[in-house]
C-alpha cells in the first residue's frame, strides 16, 4: 500500500476522494501513507482530483462502448440514471491489454440480467460474445489442428466431429438478431451462431432452428457423424445433409 | 544510447486515418503506433509489417506503467520485444507514469509522487524494460491534473530519472504547454531544468478547453504555443522526430494535418547549423 493505491482509489471512489478532506488521518491508515504521503495528496488542489475522476470515467466508458456500442447508447438515451448508477461504482482491476473492455462489459451484461432489463442484457450478451470473438486471434498461440485440415473433408469420414475454433452457439430468450431499438426486441427463443472464418474476415451471424443449435453443440469433438446422427431424433437423412451444410459452412470439422 | 536516427517528422497512426496515410505516404517520414493495439493482434500485426515496409514505425506503448510497483507483465514485455523486432523500430517509448495498481486499473495516465526515490527507482526500472526489450527506450513527460504536492517539481523529477537511466525523452510539448498553463509555471523555466540534450523525440498536438482545466485530448490543431514550444526546444538542441498526434475530431480535410507534419519538419530543418549532427 502506498500513495500510488491511496491516489488509484480516490480517481474510482468518491467516498475514498472525500476521505482526504473529511478524514485525512483514516485515509493515511488505510492505505498505510507516511506523512509526507499525506501531505502530498493533500497538497493537491480539489479540481485536478475532480478533472482526473471524470477522465478515468470517460476511459471507462469508452471501453464499454468500444465491446457493447448499442447497448451502451440504449442505456445511454433510456436509462441514463441507471448507466450512470453502473458506470460510476465500476472499479477495474487490472486486465491483460487484449481483454480491454472486455471485463467492463461482462460486468455490465451480469449486472443487467441481474435487473429487470431482460432484453437489454440478452443484446448486451450478444454484443459481448460477438466482440470477444473479434479478438480472438489475441488468445491463439497458434494454429488450431482442425484449422490445418481445412473445411470440406466431409461426413463421410469416421472422424469424431468438433466445431471449428471461432465458432459459438448462443442462446436468447429474444431474437437479438432484429437489432435496435432494444425494447422492442421480440419475445421469441432464438439460437444464434457466431462465426469468423479467419481473422481478416467480417464476423458472419446465422439464426439457426433449435434442432441445427443441438446438432452444433453434439459436435463437441467426441461424436462421428454416424454417431450424432444415430443420436438425433430426425430423419437420418436430414442430419446428414445438415452437417454436410455446417461443414461447407466451415462451421464444423473433423477433430 | 549511441546516435539514433533521424527520422523527421511523422503521423501517429490511428485507424480513422490510415487511408489517407496510404495516399499521401510521400509526405509523411514515419508513423508511431499505440503498441497495445498490436501486441497481440495478429491480423493487425501483419498490416503493420506492410506499413513497416513503406515507412520507419515507433511502437508507442499506453500501458507499461513503469510507475508501478509491481514490475512489467513478462508475457506483456516479450510481445512487445517482438513487436519492436518486426517493425524494426529504432527505439520504443512510453510515458512517465503509473496507469494501474495491484488492485485498480485507472485506464489513464496517473503522475507519481515526484520524489528522488521514485525517479531512482524507475530510471532502474526503465533500464531493465530497456534492456529486456532490446532497443532505445524513450520516456515521455505525461499531462496531469492532480497536481500533487511533491517535493521535486516535474522538470526536476525527469532530469532525476534521465539522470540514472540510459533511456532518451519524449518531450511532449503539447502536455508541457498544457501542465504549464494548469500548473501556473514557466515552460521556459522547465526547458532549463531538462538535460535537453536527452530529448530524442517530440510530440506536438491541440488540446481541449474544459471549465476547470485545459485537457490533453489530441483533438484540436496544433496551437501557436506549442509550435513556439517546439521552436525553443529545436534552437536549443537536436531533434531526431516530430509527431503530430491527433486522436479526435479528425478533420474532414486531411491536408490540415499533413500541413502540420510539413511544418513540424521545417522546424526541425530550421536548427542552428552547428548544432546539426545526431543526438
Amino acid at each position: 500500500m502506498g500513495l500510488a493505491d491511496a491516489l488509484a482509489a480516490m480517481l474510482t471512489n468518491e467516498d475514498d476522494l472525500a476521505l482526504l478532506r473529511r478524514d485525512p488521518t483514516a485515509l493515511r491508515d488505510r492505505f498505510a501513507l507516511t506523512e509526507n504521503e499525506l501531505a502530498m495528496l493533500a497538497g493537491a488542489g480539489p479540481a485536478g482530483y475532480r478533472v482526473t475522476r471524470r477522465n478515468v470515467q470517460a476511459k471507462l466508458r469508452r471501453a464499454i462502448g468500444g465491446c457493447l456500442p448499442v447497448t451502451v447508447a440504449h442505456l445511454h438515451r433510456h436509462h441514463p440514471d441507471l448507466w450512470e448508477r453502473f458506470a460510476s461504482g465500476l472499479v477495474r482491476p487490472p486486465q491483460p491489454v487484449h481483454r480491454h473492455g472486455i471485463w467492463e462489459s461482462e460486468r455490465l451484461t451480469d449486472w443487467l440480467t441481474a435487473r429487470d432489463l431482460a432484453p437489454v442484457a440478452d443484446y448486451a450478451r450478444y454484443e459481448l460474445e460477438r466482440a470477444k470473438l473479434r479478438r480472438a486471434d489475441h488468445d491463439r498461440t497458434g494454429r488450431d489442428p482442425a484449422d490445418v485440415l481445412g473445411p470440406g473433408t466431409g461426413t463421410g469420414t469416421d472422424r469424431p466431429l468438433t466445431l471449428s475454433s471461432d465458432v459459438r452457439i448462443l442462446m436468447f430468450d429474444h431474437d437479438v438478431t432484429a437489432g435496435p431499438p432494444l425494447a422492442d426486441l421480440p419475445v421469441r427463443r432464438t439460437h444464434v451462431v457466431l462465426h469468423r472464418p479467419s481473422p481478416s474476415s467480417h464476423l458472419q451471424t446465422y439464426r439457426v432452428s433449435p434442432g441445427t443449435a443441438l446438432l452444433l453443440a453434439g459436435c463437441d469433438g467426441t461424436r462421428t457423424t454416424q454417431q450424432l446422427v444415430a443420436c438425433a431424433a430426425s430423419d437420418p437423412a436430414a442430419v446428414r445433409t445438415a452437417l454436410d451444410r455446417l461443414m461447407a459452412a466451415d462451421l464444423v470439422r473433423p477433430a | 544510447m549511441g546516435t539514433l536516427p533521424r527520422l523527421g517528422s511523422g503521423l501517429g497512426y490511428r485507424a480513422e486515418l490510415a487511408e489517407d496515410i496510404d495516399l499521401h505516404a510521400d509526405r509523411i517520414d514515419w508513423l508511431e503506433v499505440i503498441s497495445e493495439h498490436f501486441l497481440f493482434a495478429r491480423e493487425a500485426r501483419e498490416r503493420l509489417r506492410e506499413l513497416a515496409r513503406r515507412f520507419p514505425v515507433v511502437p508507442h506503448g499506453v500501458e507499461l506503467s513503469i510507475g508501478s510497483d509491481r514490475e512489467p507483465d513478462a508475457a506483456y514485455l516479450e510481445a512487445l520485444a517482438s513487436l519492436v523486432e518486426d517493425v524494426d523500430a529504432p527505439w520504443f517509448s512510453d510515458h512517465l507514469c503509473f496507469t494501474r495498481t495491484d488492485e485498480v486499473a485507472l485506464g489513464l495516465l496517473a503522475p507519481l509522487p515526484r520524489t528522488r526515490q521514485v525517479a531512482r527507482r524507475l530510471a532502474g526500472r526503465a533500464d531493465w524494460v530497456r534492456r529486456t526489450v532490446g532497443r532505445p527506450f524513450l520516456l515521455e513527460n505525461i499531462t496531469y491534473y492532480v497536481d500533487l504536492a511533491t517535493p521535486l517539481t516535474e522538470a526536476q523529477f525527469i532530469a532525476e530519472v534521465l539522470e540514472h537511466c540510459d533511456c532518451g525523452l519524449l518531450l511532449d510539448v503539447a502536455n508541457l504547454d498544457i501542465n504549464a498553463r494548469n500548473h501556473g509555471f514557466d515552460p521556459l523555466d522547465f526547458l532549463d531544468t531538462l538535460p535537453l540534450e536527452r530529448v530524442v523525440q517530440v510530440h506536438l498536438a491541440g488540446a481541449g478547453e474544459e471549465e476547470e482545466m485545459t485537457l490533453d485530448t489530441h483533438s484540436e490543431a496544433v496551437p501557436a504555443r506549442v509550435w513556439d514550444l517546439l521552436e525553443e526546444v529545436v534552437a536549443r538542441t537536436p531533434v531526431q522526430a516530430a509527431l503530430i498526434e491527433r486522436d479526435a475530431n479528425f478533420p474532414d480535410d486531411f491536408t490540415e494535418l499533413l500541413d502540420e507534419v510539413g511544418r513540424a519538419r521545417t522546424v526541425l530543418a530550421s536548427r542552428p547549423a552547428e548544432l546539426i549532427g545526431g543526438a
